[in-house]
């Protein structure tokens, strides 16, 4: 799903696409000119300032410090008449003189359990202080960290919008594990004993070799045969099902996608290199890819056989290669020697195989006069060339 | 039964705060005369009056209810008016403008952020306790049914159109001339993202014009902290152009709208946007950020913006600016949907919705 555009107008007869996209090219044009600068562009995501303010200390604090001291002397009234008034006043005042080494005791007492309320208090206080200092700084912190947040976020949903769209361009193949590749390839790839009579015409290229991988080994056919000939090999596929029926067979095989399993060997490791039916699985880039990494792991002399289907051929094109969904396009034979060849292969040769049975074939003709036969069978072999080629190919090379 | 004599009917208004200049303020104003048209009695109560509206509203404790009277209740934002409503033994009808949420406020204004907070909880009293909740916008309506209001409407805020007949020439005189001019009107508070604004100015000012202005119109008052911030930034990033207005009247209102070549609001809180209709009124090309009711209150018109990207949004300003075919469109549109807030068209929906109620006024009203 693609990301709505920056604007909405409901408006069919206002373009927004060719609005937006001529806007972009202004602001991109800017910047080439240096109008909308880098230092425009920060102040553009500068955050809101904080404004400095106080917790209001310096008035906690005077209202503290004018109630510690406790007056013991009170005014004594009374709100009798003389001569009865100025008599109780006269005892109270007495009472008061009598006791007041008693009150004076608790007051101190009273004004030093104060004293310390209060020092505790500017303890606090400046505590607070400290605080809102440092929530301050958090708070400028947290807007900077927001601001570069918006715009990477911006960037990313830049970048998004630019990779959706290269996405939607890009063809998506459909990979093995979408289907049941075991159960087609037994259909329509041929069953391993004709696969082995095919493959047997390569043996002679792993002669005396070790180390041998068979990339993209599916059944196991060309390892059966390798091991009936006492040759050592490691299969590689990455279908599940297909590396579970070569184990049921005693094959050594790993699972692994075959680009990763390159990636991880080591320079010149590789003892020599069979993958039939693998490169038209790849796209274009990841044949080139492919092939570097097939020169970079094997060790110098070391065999490389690669075999597709002929794409030369029509009826191979119609009657098998697009009939597997997996495959992404024909190789050429030639494009993929040429490949090989300016990776850094040497003796680099095409082999075709395998022709299509004669009944399928158009044939030639013994009848009519002689001229108009041969000029008819001349042109019968050049279809049959063009319509019914080889099936397969191999690309033979060495390091 | 019915529950309205036809020679004393009462509807009244009740207001956490009346203030001028504010929508919910003129909505007020303008219902109550529609309520007297109609033939009804109609009082303004309310629990803060803005000094300019003295004497036309009392405060709520005044008030003394008599059966048949009916309660029309606005409702934004909690405060001791709403348990006051709530227990009157009268029928009450709930006019829902939607509560901005809290957290916008915080560290800018915690008193605001306390009432705000238990809005919620008091607007749901009201759930099983009024006849009928309207919202003034779609997306409001959906909050009640959310909160399970049984018998909800939308009602469109009612324009007072003749608010904006008078216009302030000192304001025209002064700002006549020079270059583009960008208008933003909402109360600066956190939710509605100024700053946002005052970015796509910047790069305005700096990539595209700089003779270009912007006119903030509105009042900071509730905003606690943030206008002082909103400015310390303007200044920062050394922009001049600004003009921030405070609260201003109608008169010098309709004069920042007859001047501005674009109105702009990157608002991320929205229950209804009155200033995008004040837009349509006055013909200003609108640029909206897509939040709350704004896409309700356009319904297509205007343009409306998904992501807030300063230097593409000022490029649009410009293009609107000076392409006279897409800001004629755009216009046209707006005019369209202009007719969908005419007084004439709510009034009709709101006495539609009262009759049901059983309510039946003396007076015939327009259309009716």
């Amino acid at each position: 799903m693609t990301e709505p555009e920056i604007i909405e107008i409901r408006d069919t007869e206002i373009d927004v696409q060719a609005i937006m996209a001529e806007i972009r090219e202004k602001i991109a044009q800017k910047k080439r000119e240096g109008i909308f600068s880098p230092e425009v562009e920060r102040g553009l995501y500068l955050p809101l300032p904080s404004l400095p303010s106080t917790i209001g200390e310096e008035n906690i604090l005077l209202a503290l410090s004018q109630k510690v001291r406790l007056d013991i002397d009170l005014p004594i009234r009374s709100h009798r008449r003389p001569p009865l008034g100025p008599m109780i006043v006269a005892g109270k005042k007495l009472l008061r003189s009598i006791l007041r080494w008693y009150f004076e005791q608790i007051a101190l007492q009273v004004e030093s359990f104060q004293r310390g309320v209060v020092e505790a208090l500017k303890i606090v206080v400046e505590g607070l202080k400290i605080e809102k200092v440092r929530l301050d700084s958090l708070e400028k912190k947290v807007e900077v960290l927001r601001s570069e947040f918006d715009l990477t976020l911006s960037r990313i949903e830049q970048m998004e919008d630019k990779v959706s769209s290269l996405a939607e361009k890009i063809h998506t193949p459909l990979t093995e594990g979408a289907i049941d590749y075991l159960e087609f390839n037994r259909r329509y790839g041929g069953e391993v004993g004709l696969l082995r009579r095919r493959y047997e015409r390569f043996l002679v290229y792993f002669e005396g070799c070790r180390d041998v991988v068979d990339l993209g080994c599916g059944q196991g056919a060309f390892l059966e045969l390798l091991r009936t000939h006492g040759i050592p090999a490691l299969g590689v596929d990455r279908v599940e099902k297909m590396v579970r029926q070569c184990r049921d067979q005693n094959l050594n095989v790993v699972q692994a996608e075959i680009l990763s399993y390159l990636r991880v060997q080591r320079t010149g490791s590789l003892g020599g290199i069979f993958a039939a039916h693998l490169v038209e699985h790849l796209t274009p880039s990841e044949l080139v890819t492919f092939i570097k990494l097939c020169h970079h792991t094997l060790r110098p002399g070391a065999p490389l056989v690669l075999i597709s289907p002929n794409g030369c051929s029509v009826f191979v094109l119609t009657q098998a290669f697009y009939r597997d969904p997996t495959h992404v396009k024909p190789v050429h034979p030639e494009t993929l020697a040429f490949l090989v060849e300016s990776q850094g292969f040497n003796g680099v040769t095409i082999e075709y195989y395998e022709e299509v049975p004669r009944d399928l074939r158009l044939t030639e003709t013994n009848e009519g006069e002689e001229s108009l036969r041969s000029a008819l069978n001349h042109h019968i072999g050049e279809l049959n060339r063009f319509l019914f080629g080889f099936q397969d190919y191999a690309v033979v090379a060495k390091k | 039964m019915r529950w309205s004599r036809k020679s004393e009917l009462g509807i009244h208004q009740f207001v956490p705060s009346f203030s001028p200049g504010d929508a919910i303020g003129s909505e007020v104003i303008a219902l109550q005369r529609t309520f007297r048209e109609w033939g009804a009695v109609s009082r303004i109560y309310a629990g803060n009056i803005h000094a300019a509206l003295e004497g036309r509203a009392d405060y709520f404790e005044r008030y003394h209810s008599s059966p048949d009277d009916v309660a029309i209740f606005h409702f934004a934002i909690g405060s001791p008016l709403s348990v006051f409503v709530e227990k009157l033994p009268i029928r009450k009808v709930l006019l829902y403008h939607n509560i901005t949420p809290a957290h916008y406020f915080r560290g800018h204004n915690p008193e605001l952020v306390a009432l705000l907070e238990r809005a919620h909880e008091e607007l749901a009293s009201f759930r099983d306790s009024c006849s009928l909740a309207l919202a003034d916008s779609e997306y409001n309506r959906k909050d009640l049914e959310g909160l399970d209001f049984p018998r909800t409407a939308v009602l469109p805020i009612l324009l007072d159109m003749g608010r904006y007949q008078e216009t302030d020439e000192r304001v025209l005189r002064a700002y006549a001339g020079g270059g583009p001019r960008f208008l933003s009107v909402s109360r600066i508070v956190p939710s509605k993202r100024i700053e946002d604004v005052v970015r796509i100015f910047y790069y305005y000012r700096k990539c595209i014009s700089s003779q270009a202005q912007l006119f903030l119109v509105g009042s900071g008052d509730t905003g606690g902290n943030y206008l002082p911030r909103l400015k310390q930034f303007v200044v920062s990033l050394g922009l001049e152009g600004v003009v921030f207005t405070d609260s201003v009247s109608d008169a010098v209102l309709a004069a920042y709208y007859q001047l501005a070549d674009a109105f702009l609001t990157m608002s991320e809180h929205e229950g209804f946007c009155m200033p995008l209709v004040e837009s349509m009124l006055f013909d200003v090309p609108i640029v909206a950020y897509k939040a709350g009711a704004v896409p309700y209150t356009l319904d297509g018109a205007g343009i409306l913006v998904n992501r807030k990207d300063p230097a593409e949004i000022a490029e649009l300003l410009h293009v609107i600016v000076r392409d006279p075919g897409l800001k004629a469109r755009l216009l046209s549109r707006q005019r369209a949907r202009l007719d969908f807030f005419r007084p004439e068209r709510v009034k009709t929906l709101l006495r539609g919705y009262l009759e049901k109620l059983g309510i039946v006024f003396p007076h015939p009203g327009q259309g009716a």
